[in-house]
């Protein structure tokens, strides 16, 4: 019974801060940039809008194209639940560990390629290229950041990797996962999420072709996947304030407390967008390597000291 | 009472110079500051060698026997460099290698160096010991500096950064000192000597093992024990002579001083000879280290900076080897390499003004051109080489014997081939440069005669050791061995 | 008279933290070669020792832990940085140039250094007082990181930052272990800091001015 009432309060939550996660994020960006960037339920606003309208598809593509928004949607929503969130455990604990969040997440990506590829078009197929060489490098150094955590306490459930000791395998762990961070959101110096310029994007390529309400839950399923991995990382190493007890109290200070967290970490990202150029598409893979050589060297301390 | 007064001179004396702008003026406040600190610091020597150790400010001033040497060594060298300072400078700024408006600094920085060295020796807690330390390393950098050529700063450059390295590490050894220490005493004095000594036998002998590397990596850095010894003949080649004098005189005396405070706790914490044999093994690797470049050198005050490592690694290794003759003869050999190797940087200053450069192709025929001069400089090497009459064979001979004493064959062997190749090869480098045929003849210089009177006071004390050893100062160095063996009683 | 803000388990997990970010804020400042974020990431650090010096204060409640909390502050978080800053504004050089190794083999080594720290000090010394498992091992990690990064450095401004560095390590380790040095050695390790700084900045001001560069690879003259 917890259970559930604890899956549907952590899902609302995530759903409604979804949107203003990316608002707050770009509102730092713009203070960051010097100029007055719209307000942090700009992106509310704009799913809204996107909801009412009608959804236009091509006539030649198939149903994978209609499909993939409610994958794409569906697989976040479930990837969050796996996470410890304002409560100290994940609502979903029963069914999966990090080896499922990370799969959730890939098969998400899955049937975005595949309807991008569906639509035929230019950007599709260019966006879906880039975006499948990036997750190439980006996933095997998920897994294995992970796995360094989840060695030394001998688990890899969410919860009890993010109770482990602090160490060099954690602080190299946190580096890693930054990157996979910056490179999962789909943020500069990866990808920048604010323009369809052929030249830079990989994920805003992929959705080009949608509109409406398909549009509205493409955009909404990232800006959900995207509380998914700050979240991430919020629990690996900010693990603190989490409600215990389902008192109204400790929720409360467990809600405030994520909030807090998201923009924290929010704020981190920005602050890596604003310091940085987007590096040359060529460049990316030395940037992602890195990401994996410090997951493996976490890997390594993690077997080595043991923390 | 004549200790604060000791600790209060020269930061006056440098004030003082500071403060004034006529050069004779700033000369005379130099010369009598570096003579009463030499009274008052033979005073206090002497009342420690008469009735045991000395404190002062509470306990956190402690002279002990062994301070009381260095103590000995710093006030003497101090008069005499103090003295030669006058003419080198003088010398230096007709030549227009000094401007004028340089020389208060000079001054200022010559009597705070020198404070710093006796805070060194002379403070009871190690934690303080080792801020003084750092601290002569920053005075004498800027000395070393002096004369700003691109020669100079490098060597100040490799100076600094290479002693402040070195220096953070001792610090990393002081700091596990105090950790072993305050898990007994639990208090603020828990870094004091005489705390230390009193609870040596109880302190964690893993920890103090690892202090003692670390302490004996960084003072052995600043000490110029190979192969840390890198930064050593650039400043000592670059400084001005009468600094190179106290550098190499004193200043790596002052960081053996405080690696031996800590070897004297660690032997008693670590059993099993730990910190003697790492003593022995630096000492010995400097000596064999040291040999090679001072066969091959081809300037004149690089050779007698390898000279120091060579004699540096040497009073290591009598202290490492102990037992009362290696102790007696470590004590005798830092007294005797200060003083000889101040009279060759004195000497070697004379001929770099003289010939315009400090290689020694060029400096050729010096006991014609230079007859006194010439003359100190066959009797230096063969001094600092080793050969009777002079105090030094004394010294070697007694750190040879305290090889034999302890049935350490492989020190005997290795000190033994070392001495040997050193005397053949400083031997020849100094005939060369005395009787060699100068290449240009040299215009007439003359030099005052203060200057002679600097020159006077090693060359005298060297001689009359070399001959006579006076019963005070036989029963000193006793004194200072049987400190270093025991522990103070 | 001494008042105890501070729990001594709430101490112990915020000093386990302090000891892993400073180590981490080393590791970064090896990568950066910018000097002047070199020299804000050095300021950085002494924020961190100032934190660890004050909850060490809080913890013990003692008078001295605050006046060694606020010399931390005025030497190492601030007096510090500006003093490199001005030199850095008289220096000929921005950037570190033409790295002796790539940071794709730097860091690897690096982490190394890491791990033989922990390897080496972890089992030293057991766990008590206010040491955690990370302290030590972080702090001779930072000195030993602070001396890597010194052998990569070309320019004498970030030897001198990471010099500095160095001294944190050590400086980490001293307020935890031994919740600081006795003050009077404190002060006078304070005061040399800050002289060695001046020093070092006035004579790489001179070695600007004579060789134009801040290289010391010129530095090769002497020799033998």
């Amino acid at each position: 019974m917890t259970a559930i009432s604890l899956l549907l309060g952590q899902s609302l939550l995530v759903l409604v801060a979804a949107p203003f996660l990316n608002g707050v994020i770009k509102a730092v960006k713009a203070v960051f940039q010097g100029r007055r960037g719209p307000s942090v339920a700009q992106p509310a606003f704009d799913l809204l809008k996107y909801l009412a309208r009608e959804s236009v598809v091509s006539e030649h593509s198939s149903w994978i194209v209609r499909c993939a928004p409610l994958v794409y949607f569906v697989t976040s929503l479930a990837a969050a639940g796996l996470l410890p969130t304002f409560f100290d455990r994940p609502p979903l604990e029963r069914l999966g560990d990090v080896v499922v969040l990370v799969g959730l997440l890939a098969l998400g990506r899955f049937a975005l390629a595949l309807a991008a590829l569906d639509t035929a078009s230019n950007f599709g197929g260019m966006g879906t290229s880039r975006e499948m060489a990036f997750a190439a490098l980006v996933e095997p150094a998920l897994l294995l950041a992970l796995f360094a955590l989840a060695i030394p306490v001998g688990s890899t459930a969410v919860a009890e990797v993010a109770g482990g000791p602090w160490g060099p395998a954690r602080l190299l762990a946190l580096g890693a996962l930054f990157i996979v961070a910056i490179a999962e959101t789909g943020r500069i110096p990866v990808d920048n999420p604010d323009t369809h310029l052929e030249l830079t994007m990989a994920h805003e390529g992929m959705i080009l072709e949608y509109s409406g309400r398909a549009l509205a839950l493409v955009t909404w399923a990232s800006h959900i996947k995207q509380v998914v991995v700050v979240s991430l990382l919020a629990a690996l190493f900010l693990p603190w304030g989490t409600a215990q007890q389902a008192q109204l109290g400790s929720l409360a200070v467990g809600v405030a407390s994520y909030l807090g967290k998201l923009t924290v970490v929010g704020l981190a990202l920005a602050l890596t967008e604003t310091s940085y150029a987007k590096l040359r598409i060529f460049r990316v893979p030395d940037l992602l390597g890195a990401a994996s050589l410090l997951a493996l060297l976490a890997l390594i301390s993690g077997y080595v000291v043991g923390r | 009472m004549f200790l604060i007064a000791l600790l209060g001179l020269p930061p006056l004396t440098a004030v003082l110079c500071r403060a004034f702008r006529a050069p004779s003026v700033i000369a005379s406040i130099h010369a009598l500051g570096g003579f009463a600190t030499l009274c008052l610091g033979l005073v206090v020597v002497g009342r420690v060698f008469a009735d045991g150790p000395v404190t002062a400010v509470g306990a956190s001033v402690y002279v002990d026997q062994l301070s009381a040497v260095l103590i000995a060594v710093i006030v003497v060298l101090d008069f005499a460099a103090a003295l030669y300072s006058i003419g080198y400078l003088q010398r230096e700024v007709q030549s227009g290698a000094v401007p004028v408006s340089q020389l208060p600094w000079y001054y200022c920085g010559y009597h705070t160096f020198i404070w710093t060295m006796l805070v060194t020796v002379s403070v009871n807690n190690l934690g303080l010991l080792w801020v003084a330390v750092e601290a002569t390393t920053l005075v004498s950098a800027l000395l070393v500096g002096f004369h700003r050529t691109p020669a100079a700063l490098e060597a100040a450059w490799k100076y600094l950064i290479l002693c402040t390295v070195g220096i953070v590490i001792a610090l990393f050894g002081v700091l596990l000192t105090y950790y072993a220490s305050t898990r007994l005493t639990a208090g603020e004095s828990g870094l004091d000597w005489t705390v230390l000594m009193a609870h040596a036998g109880q302190l964690d002998p893993g920890i103090m093992r690892l202090a003692f590397v670390f302490v004996l990596i960084g003072f052995g850095t600043k000490a110029g024990l190979a192969p840390l010894h890198n930064w050593l003949p650039d400043a000592h080649s670059q400084a001005p002579s009468p600094i190179s004098a106290l550098l190499s005189g004193v200043l790596l005396e002052c960081a053996l001083y405080a690696i031996f405070r800590f070897h004297m706790l660690a032997s008693i914490a670590v059993p099993g000879g730990f910190s003697s044999r790492a003593l022995v093994t630096l000492g010995l690797i400097s000596v064999s280290v040291a040999v090679p470049f001072i066969v091959v050198q081809r300037d004149l005050k690089r050779l007698l900076a390898y000279s120091s490592v060579e004699h540096v690694g040497l009073i290591a290794t009598a202290i490492g080897l102990g037992g009362s003759l290696g102790l007696y003869a470590g004590a005798l050999h830092l007294f005797n390499h200060a003083i000889a190797k101040a009279l060759l940087f004195f000497v070697a200053g004379n001929l770099t003004q003289r010939y315009g450069t400090t290689r020694m192709s060029r400096i050729r025929g010096v006991v014609r051109a230079m007859p006194v001069t010439g003359s100190l400089l066959l009797m230096g090497m063969f001094a600092i080489t080793g050969l009777p009459p002079f105090a030094i064979f004394l010294s070697e001979f007694g750190i040879v014997g305290a090889g034999f004493a302890q049935g350490n064959w492989l020190a005997v062997a290795i000190l033994i081939v070392a001495l040997g190749i050193v005397f053949a090869a400083a031997f020849g480098h100094a005939l060369d440069m005395a009787f060699g045929r100068p290449r240009t003849s040299l215009e007439k210089l003359t030099f005052p005669r203060l200057r002679g009177g600097a020159l006077a006071i090693p060359a005298g004390l060297m001689v009359l050791l070399g001959v006579y050893m006076p019963p005070a100062f036989n029963s000193a160095l006793q004194q200072v061995a049987g400190l270093l063996a025991s522990g103070p009683r | 008279m001494t008042t105890i803000l501070l729990s001594a388990a709430a101490a112990r997990g915020l000093l386990d933290t302090i000891s892993v970010l400073l180590l981490a804020v080393v590791l970064c400042s090896l990568l950066v070669y910018q000097l002047d974020l070199a020299i804000a990431l050095l300021a950085v650090q002494g924020g961190l020792l100032t934190a660890a010096a004050g909850i060490v204060a809080l913890a013990t409640g003692s008078g001295h832990g605050y006046l060694a909390a606020a010399l931390t502050l005025a030497v190492k978080a601030i007096a510090v940085p500006v003093m490199l800053l001005w030199v850095l504004q008289r220096a000929p050089v921005r950037f570190e140039q033409q790295p002796v190794i790539s940071r794709k083999l730097a860091l690897p080594l690096a982490v190394g250094l890491i791990l033989f720290s922990y390897f080496a000090t972890g089992s030293l010394v057991a766990p008590e007082g206010y040491l955690t498992a990370n302290t030590l091992p972080a702090a001779v990690a930072v000195l030993l990181l602070g001396f890597f990064t010194m052998l990569l450095r070309r320019k004498a401004l970030s030897q001198i930052v990471a010099l500095i560095a160095m001294e944190n390590g050590l400086y980490l380790a001293a307020v935890i272990a031994t919740r600081g040095l006795p003050l009077a050695v404190e002060m006078g390790v304070a005061l040399d800091v800050l002289i060695a700084v001046a020093v070092m900045g006035w004579v790489s001001n001179y070695l600007g001015s004579t060789f134009q560069s801040l290289d010391v690879d010129r530095l090769r003259a002497l020799r033998g």
